[in-house]
């Protein structure tokens, strides 16, 4: 996986769209924080479906709704302030909502499990890290103390910890920050989740490291079926590893595609606009385009399209009517954009940036 | 654990310098109590030149001040707090006396400030900006004002002549006489329990291991209780620690308002007729018992946060 950090598109694996059992269906789901300043729209109208053995990568940079989505997901919006409103959020078929809190709570955990950002302080400082694995076996499983130590053992070493054994009673600060991420990752896993969401899994860890992270994630991932949700705001970790793609900004979904069809000719001014402002390893010369001005506030959104301030193809539509998610000719993808035709034509006539 | 072993060390270590320095001061002060111990001694009847001299030397009391600490000293590591001219005792035995009761009233204050204080915390806590966090909010504000001696004067009024649930002072009801005094001992220490345990577990709350701790699928209470609130708790155990400390070493107010011959009220006296044996003693003693107590906090800490272990 050393193309990591690096995205061309020579570079990119083929991913065959592996059709699986149907895991998780999220239809039309919006989270609200009612704040001092107003209602901030974290999340809105987001609906996607995630296979058994699929990878979906939900990309955004930060305050796009990436996080709150997963968390509306797992059912642990903090609330107040946020609420979370959905047509549906169904687990093979079971919709979520309906559940009690203890049946949703077996869900949690065992069916649909969750890593973070930060593995430092995702983990509690004051329990070791077998503790904290084998909380799972304990609560989930009535399983005694011992039978949690040794099921915690087999899980750090399935996760390639080093001298798991010696090192199950270790203390979360006495582990590098790879490490710990492995443990997070254990922890994740330990009741063999049907769907696990990561949620910026690498960010906080050394570029070296990423890459190990990744393929880690990847080769469980498929040892176990799982459905994976990547959620990243970093185009390169997706490329190796995505099978579907989704864009989010300010909180909505602007485009939808297979991986290799959103890397070969994503649609979106934005995605555009993210993929020339990634650094590659290959074009020496080639200077950083960054998208220019801001993300809008989450609580006054721009009126029409939220990324017409910023837009380079910005018409007087884009500024009243807002766009939804369609179908263009030519592209196998979902694109929120009225002038998608127009950039994507520009691309195709010598106007794309990414290193060929 | 080699760890514990060498920050144990490290900590006591740490203790002589501060047990040097704070027995010296408080055997200094004591000289610097106005009025001559032999004097005193002598009471109203005048003293023979040759008794004086006598007394002086029996004393050292001739010797300086640095000679005569370190002889004190000698004594009271070998356990010896040295005599009480006035009363004719040593100094010990007076402590083995009072020292028990200030061990009941402090305990049973602690003991009302971990089970009150921290429920009041806790509630407030999980119900923030709510109208029990807006009472304890209130009404720690409320405790935090009152002068303790207010505290225990409207106490003794209220449940012990109007209401007539306790004795009003003294011991010699046993354990219930401690019982009102403790109260009225504790309600300083228990708000400060209270809104400590109230922001720390808020802040706690928040912290990303509590999520994960959600996201694991475990019950509200196990993230409450073993996520968050055994990270909340390490302030305040450091707090209750120090408070138990200080309060062993005689609860001044307290103990003479409800008339209990604790170590706080023996010293008093003991400044009165200017025992300064006693004061300087049993001083030294309260010194030793809050230096071996900080030591247990720190060690309790060690267990209840290993980050500390490995500093």
């Amino acid at each position: 996986m050393e193309e990591v950090g690096s995205v061309t598109v020579a570079d990119i694996p083929s991913h065959q769209q592996k059709v699986g059992e149907v895991l998780l269906e999220v239809e039309d789901l919006s989270v609200d924080f009612k704040t001092d300043a107003g209602v901030v729209k974290a999340v809105q109208s987001v609906s996607f479906t995630l296979h058994a053995g699929e990878t979906l990568a939900i990309i955004g940079e930060s305050g796009s709704g990436k996080s709150v989505t997963a968390q509306a997901i797992m059912g642990i919006v903090p609330s107040p302030p946020g609420v979370v409103n959905a047509h549906a959020i169904r687990f093979r078929g079971q919709n979520l909502a309906d559940l009690t809190e203890k049946d949703r709570r077996k869900v949690r955990g065992q069916e649909i499990a969750m890593i973070f950002q930060d593995p430092l302080t995702s983990l509690n400082p004051v329990y070791s890290v077998g503790k904290q694995i084998g909380e799972m076996f304990r609560v989930h499983r009535g399983a005694s103390r011992k039978e949690a130590t040794e099921a915690a053992i087999e899980l750090m070493e399935q996760v390639r910890i080093p001298e798991a054994r010696l090192r199950v009673g270790d203390y979360p600060h006495q582990f590098s920050g790879g490490m710990r991420q492995r443990v997070m990752i254990a922890m994740a896993l330990s009741l063999d989740p049907a769907v696990l969401i990561a949620d910026e899994p690498t960010t906080a860890l050394d570029v070296t490291v990423q890459a190990q992270i990744m393929e880690l994630l990847g080769s469980l991932q498929e040892e176990h079926n799982m459905g994976l949700i990547l959620i990243t705001h970093d185009l390169g970790v997706v490329a190796s590893v995505a099978d579907t793609v989704q864009l989010m900004y300010a909180g909505g979904v602007v485009e939808k595609a297979g991986a290799d069809d959103f890397y070969e000719a994503h649609a979106h001014p934005y995605a555009e606009g993210l993929m020339r402002s990634i650094p590659t390893l290959i074009g020496e010369d080639e200077r950083l385009i960054p998208i220019e001005g801001a993300p809008p506030s989450l609580i006054r959104l721009p009126p029409g399209c939220p990324f017409n301030p910023r837009c380079p193809y910005v018409t007087d539509r884009c500024r009243t009517e807002k766009p939804l998610l369609r179908s263009i000719a030519g592209y196998a993808g979902l694109v929120a954009c009225h002038n998608a035709e127009d950039v994507r034509s520009a691309k195709v006539g010598g106007g794309g940036g990414s290193g060929e | 654990m080699p760890d514990v072993v060498r920050y144990t060390a490290r900590r006591l270590l740490l203790m002589i310098p501060t047990f040097i320095g704070a027995t010296f001061l408080v055997f200094f002060a004591g000289f610097a109590l106005p009025g001559d111990p032999i004097a005193a001694l002598g009471g109203e009847r005048s003293m023979s030149e040759s008794t004086r001299q006598q007394l002086i030397e029996r004393y050292h009391l001739d010797e300086p001040v640095w000679q005569q600490y370190f002889r004190y000293m000698g004594d009271v590591l070998q356990g010896d707090l040295g005599v009480s001219i006035l009363r004719r005792r040593e100094v010990s035995d007076i402590f083995k006396e009072v020292f028990p009761r200030t061990v009941k009233l402090a305990g049973l204050a602690i003991a009302i400030e971990i089970v009150m204080g921290l429920s009041a915390g806790v509630l407030a806590a999980l119900k923030k900006d709510k109208f029990l966090d807006q009472l304890v909010l209130v009404s720690t504000t409320f405790a935090v004002a009152i002068p303790v001696f207010v505290l225990g004067f409207a106490a003794q009024n209220i449940f012990a002549i109007r209401l007539d649930i306790f004795p009003i002072g003294g011991i010699q009801d046993g354990a219930w006489s401690y019982v009102l005094p403790a109260f009225v001992l504790a309600t300083l220490s228990l708000a400060y329990v209270a809104r400590l345990t109230r922001t720390t577990l808020s802040e706690s709350l928040n912290e990303d291991y509590v999520q994960t701790a959600k996201a694991k699928g475990l019950p509200q209470s196990r993230v409450v209780g073993r996520h968050a609130l055994r990270n909340a708790l390490i302030p305040v155990v450091t707090f209750i620690g120090l408070d138990l400390a200080g309060l062993l070493g005689g609860a001044i107010i307290t103990e003479t308002v409800f008339n209990i011959p604790g170590v706080g009220r023996t010293i008093v006296q003991a400044i009165g007729t200017r025992d300064h044996a006693i004061v300087v003693g049993l001083s030294i003693a309260a010194v030793i018992v809050y230096l071996v107590i900080s030591l247990v906090i720190d060690l309790f800490y060690a267990v209840l946060d290993p980050r500390i272990r490995y500093e």
